[in-house]
């Protein structure tokens, strides 16, 4: 009586990434559909019984007819049940890229569970019950109607569902669409599988989230895998195996510069962990540097950008901080010593409006100073 | 430094020349042209500045032409308070003496010493050149000819910018400065267009932003509004599953099908009771014409009846009235009578009063005539005394002017005769007894002396005759007298009068006559004031009414006033008694006959009944021929039944409807087809609109509306970040440019301070509001301004040029000597392009500068400095 199917969730097809420019983003947006395809290929491998997508499979409900169609495309090599939930991304609108799907020719396989009904097609090994969101965000427990729902004997009772797990998240998670953390065992259920929280987690018993397979954001969670899951009997404890499907790593690096050398940032880029080219960098630069090493700091991450596959540089919080030697370098004689003196004064000055203005003119003067000087 | 005394020999044109006594201030060389004016410039370089060793062109150029000689410079000066003497020889036995202060130098360190005293360095070998060598000399010392070019500070440029410094400090940034200054401007203009508007990628990227964020805008403007279209989908879904979950379309149609039902049935009802209504009606009105026609007939009868009465009635009446009416004929008869005879006696009362008045009247009228008649008898007598006095009066012609006349001519005739009897001989007649004496026979009285105015013979009784001739032109007298006696006795007689007194006695009578007839016409005025003949009228008048009063018989004693009084008290008493019998005739008169019209009336009422009556009867007769009374009444009953019976039905059948509710079974039926109609429109257009909506947004699902928002969002963000950056750049470009390019500025301005404020004075000289703007690394002339004009120093007129350049070496100098630096400005011919105006200003400046300065002025125009007030030595 055993199951085995595959929980992913948040793939969030059809994101522009347009926030990164040129060919970086546009790989971005065509490795979603790659990695569905990896997904079909894991489904195939590892011979389950079914896929279960738990929400947000795509980005929004108004994504294009082209994007729809190549994700369908990227199914077909799994021809088991792929089972899709509608999630707050692309909720079961009166109309929406559900029932737009459904006007293309869908394969019997894909199944859309876009009704709270239960879907029973292995035989009474296991039945699936959904909790479809049927507007972005539900005021009412979708996952009620699990509580009641009959099953076979010995049928693995899955509950699908989208959303946060009332108390259990971190507190910044979206608290929409709460589920009951006891919402497994009051149902019954052998497996809830979870969709909303991008990283992988099992956030109460039986109840899983199985994250992001792509990643597509820094946020310091573990995504990038998708869950081969494993029911032997409908009470008997769910195994699960996290694979790793994703291509891109998403890393985010705060770096706070105290010690006027820019070593902190390179020291932190250097410890990267996995293939350079694959990784989605944003670098968060804060504190101060003198100016000789913002000039260096600024050459080192040239290089950065050319290694890594997109390096975000946010230095906003990052503060210029000419020490007397970086002074000296300049001319210290005539109208320049004069005119970096007024600047020092404007850059140090808080409560002037253009005192960082000021800073960006006086690193200015210094670069030019070295490529004058070269 | 101050020039005190040069000695030349042997150089060049110059065999031997001394110039002493130089001094302070201002001191001019005139000479003609090629008289070596330039050469003592030269000389006095070649002493300074070229080594007393020197060879070559600049040994050979210190030699007069095509000589061999040994060319030689004294120069004796105080520098820093002491005194000094150069002596240099040159090509041949070369050698250099340097004395002053406590020092004595030759050779070499003489060199050295000097090179060191005037700040300059020496050249290596070789001449010396200005530009190199000879420190600001080059600059002060001005050769012909070149005075308007640029000022060539050269070597002078050090001692200048010590001497600048010196007052300012170190400002200048260098070269380096300038080539940030540069990159600066550089990177600025890659962001900004001159007039401080973005350009090039900063106004591309701000461009893009901004149309992304219009796009952005639109986008989710189109996305809202497909989100409304979703959710008014779902609407429209809802409102369908609902009716069709409820039934609603087919309970309201089998509604609609049960209230048909009921209303046909209803309506039946409705005509039943509508038709036993009709026949009621019917029955009613048939009842009703029937017993109308009794109701007539029985009122005829009672109708005669009743006129029978009032014709009974009336007749009386008319009776009465007529008794009432003779009655009142025989009271108007009586009232008449009496009226007649109330006239008699007052007319009786008028006659007598009447009468008693006239004779009255006559009596009185009769009076009058008497008197009048004695009037007319007076006046007429006095009328014919008037009448006789006027033609007494007209009987005499005399007037008083022909008395006058008389009288005149009585009194000539009365003057010459006394003038006569002056002349005439006087003759007293004393006859002696009886003696007689006549004249012509005339006796002569003796008594009275004889007076004689002619030749008189006298006849002495006695005696004889005496013949006596009066003389004295008596006759001529006597003549006059005769004259005048003629003239009055002419008068006379034509008067017909005799004498004048009988003239004068006529006069008297005539003037009686007259105031007779005034008197008689006063008489006759008082009589007859109007005239005799009116009077006489009046008399006539007068008489006739007596006559006419005259017809009546009462005696005097009947026709006084007492029994005038009595009659007319009678009379009154009869008018009244007159007038009452007329009130009392009117009455009965009125009475009479308002009787009799209401005796006429009353007869035409008996008239009228009998009339009316009759009528009626006739009628009666004819209504029961036609149909008897019994007939009549008959069917009346029959009638009566017959409405009994159609009332019992009619209010059956209204029964009936009554129970069925008419209204009820209306409202419900509309009612029930509205809401069919409703409900099938509801679902229809509901249907209708959910598929248009689905195919609307099937059709805006393609483009993908989220994916394009997520896009454009995303680039949005990107391009906003990217502009963020580049404009932070662009802003502290422009700040690092505008701070650089400020602080340049205001150095400069300190650092050229020193020169500016001593240009100023000498310019202010020559011409005022205008400005030399030197270059603060070159510290050669830029640009000249005049009224806030700039203009660069090479486009100015040669005289100006030189004019500002002598301006600018004088304040250069200034700013040496201020710092303590040895500084003599000499100046070859270097205002010859000035013109004459100008020159007088810049000798002014000259003036000034020399009053701590002291300048050396080489000229070949002697005439143009003559008014400078300077000693001028001739070369």
């Amino acid at each position: 009586m055993a199951f085995r199917f595959l929980h992913t969730a948040d793939w969030q097809i059809g994101k522009p990434f347009a926030n990164i420019a040129g060919d970086s983003g546009a790989e971005l947006r065509s490795q979603r559909i790659k990695t569905v395809e990896s997904i079909a290929q894991v489904a195939i491998g590892r011979a389950v019984d079914a896929v279960l997508v738990a929400g947000d499979a795509f980005d929004s409900n108004e994504v294009s007819d082209r994007t729809i169609m190549r994700t369908i495309e990227a199914l077909a090599s799994y021809n088991g049940s792929w089972i899709f939930l509608p999630g707050n991304h692309d909720a079961a609108l009166a109309h929406s890229v559900w029932t737009r799907m459904q006007a293309m020719d869908l394969p019997s396989n894909i199944i859309i569970a876009d009704k709270p009904e239960p879907i029973s097609l292995w035989n009474d090994r296991a039945i699936v019950l959904p909790a479809p969101l049927r507007r972005r965000r539900e005021s009412l427990d979708q996952t009620e109607w699990f509580d009641g729902a009959s099953s076979p004997d010995g049928a693995a009772r899955i509950g699908l569902a989208h959303g946060s797990v009332a108390n259990r998240l971190p507190g910044s998670a979206d608290s929409s669409n709460e589920i009951p953390e006891d919402r497994a065992r009051r149902a019954d259920l052998s497996y809830l599988a979870l969709g909303d929280w991008h990283g992988a987690l099992n956030i109460a018993p039986r109840t899983w989230y199985s994250g992001a397979p792509e990643p597509d954001r820094h946020k310091a969670n573990d995504s990038g895998s998708i869950f081969v899951v494993d029911i032997e009997s409908h009470r008997a404890p769910e195994r699960v195996e996290a694979l790793n499907v994703g291509r891109y790593c998403w890393v985010r690096i705060d770096a706070e510069l105290v010690d006027g050398t820019c070593n902190g940032a390179l020291q932190a880029l250097a410890q990267l962990s996995g293939e350079h080219r694959s990784c989605v960098v944003s670098l968060n630069l804060t504190g101060a540097v003198s100016l000789a090493e913002r000039r260096r700091l600024e050459a080192e991450l040239r290089k950065w950008e050319a290694r890594l596959h997109h390096l975000e540089i946010d230095d906003t919080g990052l503060i210029d901080e000419p020490t007397p030697d970086d002074l000296d370098a300049l001319d210290n004689s005539g109208f320049v010593r004069l005119a970096v003196e007024r600047l020092r004064a404007k850059a140090s000055d808080a409560s002037d409006p253009d005192s960082g203005t000021a800073r960006m003119a006086l690193r200015m003067m210094y670069l030019d100073h070295f490529a004058k000087s070269a | 430094m101050f020039l005190r005394r040069l000695e030349i020999s042997n150089f060049r044109k110059i065999r031997h020349l001394v110039i002493d006594d130089l001094k302070d201030g201002i001191n001019v060389l005139s000479g003609d042209n090629e008289a070596g004016k330039s050469t003592i410039l030269a000389a006095l370089r070649a002493a300074l500045f070229e080594r007393h060793r020197v060879t070559g062109d600049a040994a050979t150029a210190m030699l007069p032409y095509n000589q061999s000689v040994r060319p030689e410079v004294s120069l004796d000066f105080d520098l820093n308070g002491n005194f000094w003497k150069l002596r240099k020889a040159f090509c041949q036995k070369q050698e250099v003496e340097l004395i002053g202060a406590g020092e004595r130098h030759t050779g070499d360190p003489a060199e050295e010493r000097l090179a060191q005293l005037f700040g300059f360095t020496p050249p290596g070998r070789g001449g010396s050149k200005p530009q190199d060598h000879q420190g600001i000399y080059g600059l002060l010392w001005v050769e012909q000819g070149v005075s308007h070019r640029e000022l060539g500070i050269g070597a002078g440029r050090d001692s200048i910018a010590s001497a600048l410094e010196s007052e300012v400090g170190q400002v200048i940034g260098g070269e380096r400065g300038r080539a940030l200054l540069v990159a600066a401007e550089t990177r600025k203009n890659l962001f900004w267009d001159k007039r401080g508007k973005p350009r090039g990628e900063l106004k591309t990227l701000a461009d893009e932003v901004e149309a992304l964020a219009a796009r952005k805008a639109d986008l989710e403007l189109r996305l809202a509004a497909y989100d409304e279209k979703i959710k008014l989908l779902f609407k429209k879904r809802e409102i369908l599953s609902r009716h069709d979950r409820d039934a609603t379309l087919e309970k309201a149609t089998a509604s609609l099908v049960e209230c048909q039902r009921n209303f046909t049935l209803t309506k039946q009802l409705e005509a039943n009771a509508i038709e036993a209504s009709e026949k009621r009606k019917l029955s009613e009105a048939r009842a009703r014409v029937i017993a109308d026609r009794l109701e007539t007939r029985q009122s005829l009868i009672r109708q005669i009846e009743v006129a029978t009465i009032a014709l009974g009635t009336v007749t009386t009446a008319a009776n009465e009235l007529k008794a009432s009416f003779s009655g009142l004929e025989n009271v108007d008869k009586t009232a008449n009578e009496r009226l007649a005879q109330a006239r008699a006696d007052k007319l009786k009362a008028d006659q007598s009063v009447a009468e008693i008045e006239q004779a009255i009247n006559h009596r009185r009228a009769h009076e009058v005539l008497t008197r009048l008649e004695q009037q007319l008898t007076d006046a007429d007598m006095a009328d014919s005394l008037r009448r006789m006095a006027l033609a007494t009066a007209e009987s005499i012609k005399l007037d008083q002017k022909q008395i006058s006349k008389l009288e005149k001519a009585v009194a000539e005739c009365s003057k010459v005769e006394a003038r006569i009897e002056a002349a005439s001989v006087r003759i007293l007649l004393e006859p002696a007894a009886a003696g007689m004496v006549s004249i012509d026979g005339k006796v002569c009285d003796p008594k009275s002396p004889l007076l004689l105015s002619n030749d008189t013979t006298l006849e002495l009784e006695g005696y004889g005759r005496l013949v006596v001739h009066p003389g004295g032109g008596i006759d001529s007298l006597v003549q006059s007298l005769r004259d005048a006696q003629h003239v009055l006795q002419r008068s006379l007689q034509e008067l017909g009068i005799a004498s004048v007194e009988d003239a004068k006695a006529q006069v008297q009578r005539k003037t009686e006559a007259a105031n007779e007839a005034e008197l008689q016409k006063k008489l006759i005025a008082a009589s007859a004031a109007k005239g005799l003949d009116a009077l006489r009228q009046e008399v006539e008048t007068q008489r006739t009414r007596v006559q006419r009063l005259a017809s009546h018989n009462l005696s005097p004693a009947d026709s006084t006033e007492e029994a005038l009084e009595l009659a007319r008290k009678y009379q009154n008493l009869e008018s009244k008694q007159e007038a009452a019998a007329q009130e009392d005739s009117s009455r009965a008169k009125a009475a009479r006959d308002a009787a009799n019209i209401e005796l006429a009336v009353q007869t035409e009422r008996v008239a009228a009944a009998t009339r009316d009556l009759a009528a009626k009867r006739r009628e009666l007769e004819e209504a029961c021929q036609a149909v008897a009374d019994d007939e009549l009444l008959a069917s009346h009953g029959a009638a009566l039944t017959k409405l009994q019976n159609a009332q019992t039905v009619e209010s059956q059948a209204a029964t009936a409807l009554e129970h069925s509710n008419p209204e009820a079974v209306t409202i419900a039926l509309q009612m029930a087809k509205e809401a069919e109609e409703t409900i099938r429109t509801d679902i229809e257009a509901t249907a209708k609109e959910a598929r248009e909506i689905e195919i609307e947004l099937k059709a805006l699902g393609r483009d993908g509306l989220g994916e394009q928002l997520s896009e454009v969002q995303g680039e949005f963000t990107l391009k906003q970040r990217q502009y963020h950056a580049m404009a932070a750049e662009a802003g502290g470009s422009r700040l690092l440019y505008e701070t650089l390019a400020r602080a340049q500025r205001e150095s400069k301005d300190r650092w050229l301070g020193p020169v500016r404020d001593r240009v100023q004075p000498y310019l202010k000289l020559i011409q005022p509001e205008s400005d030399i703007i030197l270059n603060e690394d070159t510290l050669e002339i830029e640009q000249f301004v005049r009224g806030g004009v700039e203009e660069p120093f090479n486009g100015l007129s040669i005289g100006a040029r030189e004019q500002a350049a002598v301006i600018a070496r004088l304040a250069l100098a200034d700013v040496l000597r201020a710092s303590g630096q040895p500084s003599i400005v000499i100046l070859d011919d270097a205002l010859v392009n000035t013109d004459e105006e100008r020159l007088k200003r810049m000798h002014l400046v000259l003036r000034k500068a020399a009053a701590n300065l002291q300048i050396l002025i080489l000229t070949c125009r002697e005439r143009d400095f003559t008014q400078l007030g300077a000693r001028v030595r001739r070369v």
